[in-house]
């Protein structure tokens, strides 16, 4: 389940700063309110990069 | 009970209160007549779909997270609005909330207004069904 921090004062389900989470936006456009800064994806997967193996490369 | 002067309604648009930017709404709940009229009788009819539409005045704002940044991303999609006559007061029989779940926007006026007017944009919310609550939830 994805969860968002509020980031706007006018968003009305939670003060600025706490998380909702998908569940609790059932009916919003998720969307149109990370689009209008109102809401910050939490947790977003990021890509990790390969380490490099000196050693190999030393060889 | 008592008249009610509409002076600091509520708007909820996408759980965004927007209403400190509205100064004029209108709820339309609508359910379509089907007529059901056969030989013998007079014109009958019966309840079908719900066709509703709610239209919002708004006073122009481009900073963040107000107007501009709420409505434009929803143009195109459907969403939820909240409507509640009283502001800050309790959701009950005499103050009751609407919710529009699933409403369609399909247009938005960015920029509107003849030289020295207030910049304002009218919605359109339309379709979606609507809902009364007189308990908070």
């Amino acid at each position: 389940m994805a969860q968002f921090k509020v980031l706007s004062d006018n968003f009305h389900l939670a003060e600025k700063g706490k998380t909702v989470d998908s569940a609790q936006l059932d009916g919003c456009n998720i969307e149109a309110l990370v689009d209008g800064g109102h809401l910050a994806e939490v947790n977003a997967k990021t890509v990790k990069s390969e380490p490099v193996d000196t050693k190999e490369q030393e060889k | 009970m008592a008249k009610l002067v509409l002076t600091n309604a509520q708007i909820l648009v996408n759980t965004v209160d927007l209403s400190g930017f509205s100064n004029s709404l209108e709820l339309n709940y609508e359910v379509e007549a089907v007529e059901v009229t056969s030989f013998g009788t007079n014109r009958s009819f019966i309840g079908g779909l719900q066709n509703n539409t709610l239209t919002v005045e708004f006073m122009q704002d481009f900073a963040a997270t107000e107007v501009e940044a709420t409505v434009y991303p929803l143009v195109g999609t459907t969403t939820t609005v909240k409507i509640l006559p009283v502001k800050g007061t309790a959701i009950s029989a005499t103050n009751p909330e609407y919710t529009l779940t699933g409403c369609y926007l399909a247009s938005h006026t960015p920029v509107a207004a003849t030289v020295g007017e207030l910049a304002m944009t009218s919605l359109t919310f339309t379709g979606g069904t609507l809902t009364k609550a007189t308990t908070a939830p």
